[in-house]
Parts: C-alpha cells; sequence; structure tokens
C-alpha cells in the first residue's frame, strides 16, 4: 500500500507524470481536482468555496480567515481518508505534513522547464497566467506550512522536467518506489491512522480555535493552541468536551503553547 | 511439529517478561535476552527465525543486532520495537532488511499478529493467533 505524492507548482506537467506513474503501478490516481470532489462530497461544501481556500492562502491581514482554515482541514482530512487503505498517486500541493510523517510515501517534487518557470519574486503583472498560477501556489504553501514549495530538502526525490520527458520521470518515480525503505510496515500503518484521527479532531475545532494544531497516538489526542493559555480555562473544557466524544478518542490533552516552556 | 525460535531483546525486564509468554502462548520457542552483546553472540551461535528487538540500548543498538542477524541468516525475520520511532529511523530498517517496525507502547496483540506472519511467510504453517 505505498503512496506517492507529487508535489508541484506546475499543474499540467506534474498531473502528466501522475497519470503515468498510476497507470504503471496500477495505483489509484488523486489529482487536487479529485480532492476537491471527494471533500465537496463528503462534507456537502460547495466546490467552488473549496477551491477558494486553496486559492486564497489564510493571512492575518485578512478579517475573517475561519472558513479558509476550515476547508483547509477539510481537504486534509479527505486527503487521510483516500489514502487509508489505498494506493495511490496522489498529485498537487496540499498535505505535505501528512506525507512527511509516514515513511512508506515517496515525496516527489517535480521542477519544470526554467523557461515556463516563474520565480515566486517575480511581479504578477510580468508573468502569464500559467505563471501567475505558479507563484500563486508557493505563496499559498509558504503560509499554510511555512515551507518553501521548491525546497528540495523536503522531498525523497526530485524530478527536473529540464533533462527528462514526463514519461521518463514517470519511469524514475516506479524505480525508486521499488526501494525498500518505501514498503509499509505496521509503524507506518498506525501514523496514518493517528494522523487521519488528528486531521479529523483539527478541522471539527479549526473553527473555534484558529492556529490550533493537533496530534493524535493510539486514541490520545494533544491540542495545541495560543488560545489555551491560563486566562481560556473555559475554552479549553469545551473544546475538550466536544472531542472526548469523537469516535477512536480516548483521552484529550489540551495544551496552551507557553505550558510547552513552563517549569523548564 | 518444528516451532519457530524467536529471540526476545530489550534492556527493560519489563518488556522480556511480559511478551515472553505472550509469544511462547503462539507455539513459538522464546529466548529472552536484557543485554544486546550477550544476545549478538547468542545469533551467532544459532541463527533464530524471528528476532524482536529494541533499538535504543547500552552498547549495542537494534539497529546492529538486525545487520548482524541478517549476515547470519539471511532469511530470518527481524522485527523492531522502539520508543523512539520516526519516519527516518522507519526507513532506514526497512532498507536494513527488518521485516516490520512498531512504535512503543503497544498491545501484545500488535506483536503477536506480526510474528504470525513473519512465521507463516517463513512456513510455519501450526503457528496462529488465538
Amino acid at each position: 500500500m505505498s503512496i506517492v505524492a507529487i508535489i508541484s507548482r506546475h499543474g499540467r506537467e506534474s498531473a502528466a507524470i501522475a497519470g503515468f506513474t498510476a497507470s504503471r503501478l496500477g495505483y489509484r490516481l488523486v489529482l487536487m481536482e479529485d480532492l476537491v470532489k471527494s471533500a465537496a462530497q463528503r462534507f456537502q461544501i460547495s466546490e467552488a468555496d473549496l477551491f477558494r481556500a486553496l486559492k486564497e492562502p489564510p493571512v492575518l491581514q485578512r478579517l475573517n480567515t475561519k472558513p479558509l482554515r476550515k476547508h483547509i482541514a477539510l481537504l486534509e482530512q479527505t486527503l487521510c481518508e483516500l489514502m487509508a487503505g489505498n494506493q495511490m498517486v496522489f498529485c498537487g500541493y496540499l498535505g505535505y505534513p501528512i506525507f512527511h510523517e509516514i515513511s512508506h510515501v515517496l515525496k516527489v517534487l517535480v521542477l519544470a522547464h526554467p523557461a515556463a518557470e516563474a520565480h515566486p519574486t517575480t511581479p504578477p503583472e510580468t508573468t502569464s497566467s500559467n505563471g501567475r498560477g505558479q507563484v500563486r501556489k508557493g505563496r499559498w504553501f509558504q503560509r499554510v506550512y511555512n515551507a518553501r514549495l521548491d525546497d528540495p530538502n523536503l522531498y525523497d526525490l526530485t524530478l527536473n522536467l529540464d533533462h527528462m520527458s514526463t514519461e521518463e520521470a514517470a519511469d524514475v518515480i516506479v524505480n525508486t518506489l521499488g526501494q525498500q525503505r518505501f514498503r509499509p510496515m505496521t509503524y507506518s500503518m498506525n501514523c496514518m491512522g493517528n494522523l487521519e484521527l488528528a486531521c479529523q479532531v483539527k478541522s471539527t475545532i479549526v473553527d473555534q480555535v484558529p492556529d490550533v494544531e493537533v496530534k493524535a497516538h493510539d486514541g490520545t489526542v494533544y491540542i495545541y493552541a495560543k488560545a489555551f493559555k491560563r486566562g481560556n480555562r473555559r475554552k479549553a473544557l469545551q473544546i475538550k468536551e466536544s472531542v472526548m466524544h469523537m469516535e477512536g478518542v480516548n483521552y484529550v490533552e489540551v495544551i496552551g503553547e507557553k505550558e510547552l516552556f513552563e517549569g523548564m | 511439529m518444528k516451532r519457530p525460535t524467536v529471540l526476545l531483546i530489550d534492556d527493560e525486564p519489563i518488556v522480556g517478561q511480559r511478551l515472553k509468554g505472550t509469544l511462547e502462548k503462539l507455539g513459538c520457542e522464546v529466548d529472552v535476552f536484557q543485554d544486546p552483546g550477550k544476545a549478538l553472540d547468542r545469533i551467532r551461535e544459532k541463527g533464530f527465525d524471528i528476532i524482536v528487538t529494541d533499538v535504543m540500548m547500552p552498547d549495542v543498538n537494534g539497529i546492529q543486532i538486525l545487520e548482524a542477524a541478517k549476515a547470519v541468516n539471511a532469511d530470518a525475520k527481524v522485527i523492531i520495537i522502539t520508543g523512539f520511532a520516526t519516519s527516518d529511523l522507519a526507513r532506514e530498517c526497512m532498507e536494513k532488511g527488518a521485516f516490520d517496525m512498531i512504535a512503543k507502547p503497544f498491545k501484545p496483540s500488535d506483536l503477536r499478529s506480526m510474528v504470525v506472519r513473519a512465521a507463516t511467510e517463513m512456513g510455519f504453517t501450526d503457528i496462529q493467533e488465538r
């Protein structure tokens, strides 16, 4: 049940590689559009709202970022659900922190021809609409995940389409996936289950607690947020109560960011 | 009827005590070691079918146990149990030929399932979860 995650700001080229890879491996292909459709269906939300969340990253300057955060959380939850029990090739720019936690996910960065590539610092008016889209994806990734989408250190494999065709790129991915290190194991499967639960909890509470981070281990859920500082115990208790009743949750620990450093 | 031989290595005595009975109930012949150095000598002396080992131990770590076990018997199934599981460690273990890995704490039934799977792959047909 290995998984390939192709992350790129070049949607068309990386989708072609993902298509070839999925067909060679006999895996399910999931593009961003498929993910949005699944999430829209699963949570009864309009696809347009979900696409908006993928275009406009939540930034502090905007007054109401709650819907955007909620929609991103729901998309990540859907991604986790699609991954569970599936051999899958995903192509897009969402879910990097999820992929990072699972050892049997082969994370691939696709760089396209320099001529087609727009640098993040290039003013939008001087680039084509395709180039603007690439810049937008880079900015979205930076703001949502606080990381640079094109940073090769985040990936297992970096493919430059300046040096190979999309079909050759797919061959490299298929060969790399054959390495033992990408074989699923009990630990990595358990990690997937933990991430799925954490994403479920996050999407449930993210509209009440912005900037929340959730981790889960074997039914124990850890919720981290600045909002849970000492003055806001009541809110922390409310959140704890609501999460305790969720399926798969045995225990909830609510932690204010400040408390992490207390007693050190 | 041939029973699978299992070597269990963990420097915490409670782990060996708890898991030995669990694996014996499956029909395995189980040796337990707390000292990984002595366990390494035993592996070289007798090739075990299945080795269950912790990673962070004094003097000899679980990765060295894994490498030694595979050098003695390439078909041996090595199961890694660790309280310091990371994605990088998981990949390193799989690359070096580990059969499976699980993070501590785990339920004894999780280890039972892994051992049954390992034994079945090795052709031991009389072993099953009860």
